[in-house]
């Protein structure tokens, strides 16, 4: 019997080892299937801030000042980044590097993400656990392990904040809830290092900010308030706040944004709660009447005025207070309506339908279950479990970024529901099998046989889950719940409440033949999972996105189309190391990283009148788009172009945003001047004429006619638009191609130092001279 | 006299020395003949002169000086003299000679055997000069041929008279825009032939130029570093890092795609295909620059050789540049060899594997494994070397790393194989895995410590209870342990009571029953000293476990008593469902006995 119950504990270790090893390999099908390579675009920026950590020291790092990028205003960088993941980065760098282990830098960025996603489904494996039991923790940590969504940021290679703050915000909670379940101040203070690394890593902490709070509200509100509660709130609100202000990226804004302040108003709420409970204790029912309703009346009026000051501080500021992207989480309709930038990016709009069952599959079915499954036997920790589902579910609904958030609450929600059903289909089987002798050993060794995955789970525990899930009364498991919350107490009332349930399990035991079913049917489900969520690593979210792949014709091999990276080794090699580089900002992260240029604007999307500037020029005619670089010292330009080999992801396609951008600055630039009279956005004969006279149509389609003649045939059929364009010849009077990458994904034009004739009628000459005095 | 003025007649004295040395020789030799060719057929010049000596004075003569035009910019790469009937190369060293005209470089070679008086010997001279190619016009466009221009003397330079003489230039291809006139001067096709000439003076100057089409790629190598990395645990790691630039005529103005992929000569001087030969045993290859991998190689074996047909990432047009990584694995076999003086010795290919490359700088560090010393190169010809250390896996005072360098080198006249030779203690090989296994040790150990230490600081109230706790726990955990070998006697008993079925079994059962209470007894006067000791500490426990104690020996009673009934029964003849039937209700009080046991045990012992 204690072999057994050793040999579970041991088997919980190993599976948990077995998921963390399955977590870090399920994500090295870029490597294996491309190569150890940075992905992306973002990526590449926290990239080269680790390179640079690497090379002079933390301390350089906060007072970098990039003069390579939004050219000629500069960044700086130490102010205005999230360290966590490169300080993460360049700290495992150190310590291999101080052992004597020479990895190259690139190879620590490319393996952080999965290092962090196996250690993210240890924190989920905690969390669970504290709420509910290690079988389901363990469930939780393999369902995290490999859920397609969180897959997606933390493949190898993708270096992205996600890659550990996702780990960051799940290690908050787990630390969070254990001290709430313990009231150790030894947890709270690994709480708030928790915190401090969150904040540290990603602008995602607002949302621990907020949810944290909400959570002691409903505690306060559903009567759950305890000291332990405090201990593990007010300190993170208190020191967590002192911390984030210390890390120059937030700074006073986690005193002064709005996103902080629910914080602040649960601190203060909790502590007048704390102060009500004491003083009702003190006082007889009717005196703390008499004085409850005086104080109310001057809390209301003191109240009402502190409220009022407040709002006034917010409404002055226009957004009221609330950073642009907070402003599109609490309505939707903001950034498409105010900020074109942020709805530029895919990755902020609204996720369809069908992403929620690519990215968490079976989930998606079972969370429901586990969120009713959390509050028939409400605890502490399943509250919290509840909530921070339910807010997760409407942040996803709005940004398709933030699914990334809701993976670890559905992957916790669907383990308790699935742990709870096992529970249920075993323990039946159990009492069917071995009726006469339902002692503990029994149990427990059947327990080991038939479901090793939940084998750690102790015997007392799933007897409770019978119980209470079988007899539809709450109370046994209620109380084995209550009881088991706190660590200290928990071995002795579990006994009570298995002796109670061996008397109750023969009554409402499931008939074996559906247990049986019932248990084909998870394992089938749990395996369709698995193989779901392999494939949407190897093949959705795999690609780097730097380098592509299309399979052969005659199915061997595969054309592998590595232009992006041709071109910027070209910038790199081939042009002087003080150039200024324009394109549009997608491509401002990989242009340093890769072709270690200056360039106008990046990713980092601070400044909307520069990158409107950018836009603007793209949408002119070559003349005014001339004087436009020229202004800017800009020496090439490039563009990234589909048409040849249909790449759909291309500036052309992006074109709208460019002109809505850039037209949100210069009012010079019109949405509709580029569209077709019904409204289209076409590139062929029926285009606009601004549109065909742009700079952006132009350097896309320079030479395409003829190229696209004797490579396909066909006179200027564009592959991606898949109709012939409407200009055949372009003329460039002032660019002048300097490059363009074999598949002609890439094209790189030089800004001639002075047109190369002059190209306009008499009568437009003085009007050109003007503008480009302008 | 000053120390100073000491050293500087000495230095006139020498260079005087020289100077009649070199006068005497001249006076002593003369060229019969001379064959030189030139060929411009890459973007090098191998020049290559075969040479008849005669020795016209009356002593032997032991040193022959060869010069050769060396313009601005170009760099003599390699020189080699070599006697024409045994082809074994001499001693060359360089030397200067009065008289001669600028951008001279002159060398002497040290025949065999000194030449007597009135002999001849025919001596075959190869150059190599890099850079002696320039591009006229330096600038081109994509769609123009490249043009270069290439500058010598007509006649051939050297200190001696020669007698009668030729030069065959031969270049790329027949269209050769202009070249130096002096007759006789022949062209046919892509040769020009200058000559004969006869009896031309010391150094006489008459400058040659050729101006023509060039269409070789100049594959010119800026950078060139190898590191050999020798692992005695079967593994040779090569990686070569390049940077390489066309050399050739600058490309001017726009870079059209269309062009370069479509137009009949399009692709201008640029060059995109290399090639690498690598030992045949190679393997793991691969090929990559700052950002990744370039996908573009191709990796064909045969038993001579691993070719490696690879692509930049870009084509290089004319003074483009690119850099470049590629690295592969050897076993040892092969490459390590024993000296007979039992040291170890390396033996890889010098220069780079690329074919026709110029590489203007090279490096070659050997990384040996750590502990290797006495250090000593064997090399075709002169490099720089130094030493160096380099820190990698699991090192400690770092592997030695001989460095050698040398500038200029031209394929293939500078492929050769060096060797390195070292003493390696055998037992140096373990020096890793022991490093590996001391560490997992320690750490056990440490662990192992660390669980054995107490870290209190002192020993208050809350101490002893936590010590009284765990003492308790112990006890605790023995007396379960009686308790559970006391249940399987018990199940014994029972099953022994289950066989009892004729009056013959009665007896075994009795037997066995007798066993049974004996070992019972033994096992509870084992648990009484600790139900005492329980007591002592906790009465509230010890009275727990009294009380379960109490539940066992009823439940041993029961079992007694309901084997004592059996075996009743049984004498007087019941048997089978009568027998079962009667002792039903025994058999039910003992199970619930029992299940209240086991509940009462997991109550009181479940917490330790």
């Amino acid at each position: 019997m204690r072999l057994f119950a050793k040999l579970g504990e041991a088997s919980k270790y190993l599976a948990l080892t077995g998921i963390c090893v399955l977590a870090f390999s399920i994500r090295l099908f870029s490597v294996v299937k491309y190569e150890s390579v940075i992905h992306e675009f973002d990526p590449y920026f926290n990239y080269r801030v680790t390179q640079f950590l690497t090379k002079e020291g933390f301390y350089e790092m906060w007072n970098w000042f990039d003069d390579r990028t939004w050219y000629p205003l500069g960044r700086v960088v130490g102010g205005t980044v999230y360290p966590g993941l490169i300080f993460t980065a360049g700290s495992i760098y150190r310590i291999l590097h101080f052992l004597n282990i020479p990895i190259h830098v690139q190879e620590v960025c490319v393996f952080t993400a999965p290092l962090f996603s196996a250690l993210c489904a240890l924190a989920c494996y905690g969390l669970v656990s504290q709420a509910r039991g290690s079988g389901a923790g363990l469930l939780a940590s393999l369902f995290v392990a490999i859920v397609p969504s969180y897959i997606s940021r933390s493949v190898a290679g993708s270096f992205d904040n996600e890659g550990v703050a996702i780990f960051a915000l799940v290690n908050v909670f787990y630390w969070f809830i254990k001290t709430v379940n313990s009231g150790r101040l030894s947890d709270a203070v690994v709480t708030v290092a928790a915190y401090g690394y969150m904040v540290l890593s990603w602008g995602g902490y607002s949302f621990i900010i907020n949810l944290l709070p909400l959570y002691c509200l409903a505690c306060i509100f559903f009567g759950r308030l305890t000291g332990r509660l405090y201990v593990a709130f007010a300190p993170l609100v208190a020191i967590g706040t002192a911390i984030s202000c210390s890390i120059p990226v937030v700074g006073f804004n986690a005193v002064l944004m709005s996103e902080h302040f629910g914080a602040f108003f649960a601190f203060v709420v909790l502590h007048v709660a704390l102060l009500v409970s004491y003083v009702r204790r003190m006082l007889s029912p009717r005196h703390f009447y008499v004085l409850a309703s005086g104080v109310v009346a001057a809390a209301l009026a003191v109240g009402g005025l502190v409220a009022s000051v407040v709002v006034a501080y917010v409404a002055k500021s226009p957004t009221l207070g609330w950073t642009g992207r907070s402003m599109t989480l609490l309505d939707p309709t903001y950034a498409s309506r105010f900020v074109p930038i942020i709805a530029s990016v895919s990755e902020h709009q609204p996720p369809q339908w069908s992403s929620y069952l690519m990215d968490l599959h079976v989930l998606v079915m079972l969370a429901p279950a586990g969120i009713l499954a959390c509050f028939s036997r409400l605890t502490d920790a399943t509250l919290f479990l509840v909530l921070y589902g339910l807010t997760a579910v409407y942040f996803s609904g709005v940004m398709i970024r933030l699914m990334l958030v809701l993976a670890p609450a559905v992957c916790c929600l669907a383990a308790v529901a699935l742990s709870d059903l096992l529970y249920v289909l075993n323990g039946s089987i159990r009492s069917r099998l071995s009726p006469p002798r339902p002692s503990a050993s029994s149990t427990t060794s059947t327990a080991t046989a038939t479901a090793p995955a939940t084998a750690a789970g102790s015997p007392a525990a799933a007897d409770g889950a019978v119980a209470a899930a079988v007899s539809g009364s709450a109370a046994g498991g209620k109380e084995a719940a209550d009881e088991g919350s706190s660590p200290a107490a928990k071995k002795k009332p579990r006994s009570k409440s298995s002796s109670k349930a061996a008397a109750a399990k023969p009554l409402y035991a499931l008939p074996i033949a559906l247990c049986i079913a019932l248990l084909a049917l998870v394992l089938a489900v749990l395996g369709l999972y698995v193989v779901h969520c392999i494939h949407a690593s190897a093949d959705m979210y795999s690609s780097p996105s730097v380098v592509l792949q299309s399979p052969r014709h005659d199915g061997n091999g595969y054309y592998v189309f590595d232009d992006f990276r041709e071109a910027y080794a070209w910038l790199r090699h081939n042009t002087h190391p003080d150039t200024k580089v324009a394109s549009w900002w997608d491509y401002g992260y990989q242009t340093t990283a890769m072709a270690n240029r200056t360039v106008i604007v990046d990713n980092n999307t601070w400044n909307t009148s520069h990158i409107a500037t950018v836009g603007r020029a793209m949408a002119s005619s070559e003349a005014k788009a001339w004087s436009i670089y020229r202004s800017l010292d800009v020496e090439y330009v490039f563009v990234v172009f589909g048409g040849l080999v249909g790449y759909p992801s291309d500036d052309i396609n992006k074109f709208l945003w460019m002109v809505r951008i850039g037209g949100g600055v210069y009012p010079e630039i019109k949405e509709k001047d580029y569209l077709t009279p019904d409204g289209d956005y076409r590139v062929d004969a029926h285009g606009a004429k601004t549109m065909l006279n742009s700079l952006m149509y132009k350097l896309s389609y320079y030479d395409y006619a003829e190229e696209s003649q004797l490579m396909m045939g066909q006179r200027g059929v564009d592959r991606v638009r898949g109709y012939q364009i409407g200009r055949l010849n372009v003329k460039l009077n002032y660019f002048e191609e300097v490059f363009t990458s074999q598949h002609w994904m890439m094209r790189i034009y030089r800004v001639r130092d002075r047109p190369l004739r002059d190209p306009l009628p008499r009568a437009k000459k003085g009007k050109a001279a003007a503008s480009r005095r302008g | 006299v000053t120390y100073r003025d000491e050293m500087r007649r000495t230095v006139i004295a020498l260079a005087t020395l020289l100077a009649l040395a070199s006068s005497v020789a001249a006076d002593n030799i003369k060229l019969q003949q001379v064959d030189r060719k030139i060929n411009l057929n890459s973007q090098l010049a191998r020049i290559t002169e075969s040479v008849k000596v005669k020795n016209v004075g009356t002593e032997p003569v032991s040193d022959v000086i060869f010069c050769q035009h060396v313009g601005a910019g170009a760099v003599l790469s390699f020189y080699k003299v070599a006697d024409a009937s045994t082809k074994g190369s001499l001693v060359v060293s360089p030397t200067t000679v009065a008289g001669a005209p600028p951008a001279t470089v002159c060398h002497s070679a040290k025949l065999a055997k000194p030449l007597p008086a009135g002999e001849l010997t025919s001596l075959t001279v190869s150059a190599v000069l890099a850079q002696a190619q320039t591009a006229h016009p330096a600038e081109v466009s994509q769609m123009d041929t490249q043009l270069m221009l290439f500058k010598d003397n007509v006649y051939v330079l050297s200190p001696y008279p020669v007698s009668a003489q030729t030069t065959e230039v031969t270049t790329p291809t027949s269209n050769v825009k202009s070249y130096t006139d002096e007759k006789p001067v022949t062209k046919s096709d892509n040769k020009i032939k200058y000559g004969k000439y006869d009896l031309i003076k010391p150094f006489t100057v008459r400058r040659l130029s050729v101006h023509f089409e060039n269409n070789k790629p100049f594959k010119h190598v800026l950078t060139y570093v190898k590191e050999i990395e020798v692992s005695h645990w079967g593994n040779i790691y090569v990686e070569e890092k390049y940077e390489i630039k066309n050399a050739g005529a600058r490309h001017a103005g726009s870079f059209s795609r269309l062009k370069y992929a479509h137009a009949y000569n399009g692709k201008g001087n640029s060059f995109r295909d290399l090639r690498a030969v690598l030992p045949p045993s190679a393997h793991s290859l691969y090929y990559v620059d700052l950002i990744g991998n370039i996908s573009s190689s191709n990796v064909r074996k045969t038993p001579a050789a691993t070719y490696l047909d690879f692509e930049l990432r870009y084509p290089l047009m004319g003074g483009w540049k690119e850099d470049f990584t590629i690295g592969y694995s050897v076993p040892l076999t092969g490459f390590l060899s024993y000296t007979p003086a039992g040291k170890r010795r390396l033996t890889m290919e010098l220069a780079s594997p690329l074919e026709e490359v110029y590489v203007e700088d090279m490096v070659v560090r050997v990384v040996l494994p750590e502990g290797a010393s006495d250090i000593r190169a064997i090399l075709p010809f002169d490099m720089e070397q130094s030493f160096d250390k380099k820190f990698t896996y699991l090192d400690t005072s770092g592997r030695p790393v001989l460095v050698l360098h040398k500038a200029h080198v031209a394929a293939p006249e500078h492929s050769a194989r060096f060797s390195v030779e070292y003493s390696f203690g055998a037992l140096h090989t373990l020096r890793e895995p022991l490093l590996l296994i001391g560490v997992f040790f320690g750490l056990f150990v440490a662990v192992i410590a660390y669980n054995r230490l107490e870290f209190t600081i002192s020993r208050d109230d809350k101490w002893a209870a936590a010590r009284d706790k765990e003492v308790l726990a112990a006890y605790m955990e023995q007396i379960q342990a009686a308790l559970e070998d006391e249940a399987s006697l018990l199940s014994d008993l029972a099953k022994a009571a289950s066989r009892v079925r004729d009056t013959p079994d009665v007896e075994v059962a009795q037997r066995e029953r007798a066993a049974v209470e004996k070992r019972l007894k033994g096992l509870e006067d084992k648990v009484a000293p600790l139900v005492a000791a329980v007591e002592s500490r906790s009465a509230r426990v010890g009275a727990q476990v009294r009380e379960v104690l109490e539940r066992s020996r009823g439940l041993q009673g029961r079992h007694a008593k309901q084997l004592a009934e059996r075996c009743e029964l049984v004498k007087k003849g019941v048997a089978g469902a009568e027998l079962t039937r009667k002792l039903a209700a025994g058999q039910e009080a003992l199970a619930a006995a029992q299940r209240e046991l086991e509940a009462a045990i997991e109550t009181v012992f479940g917490a330790y």
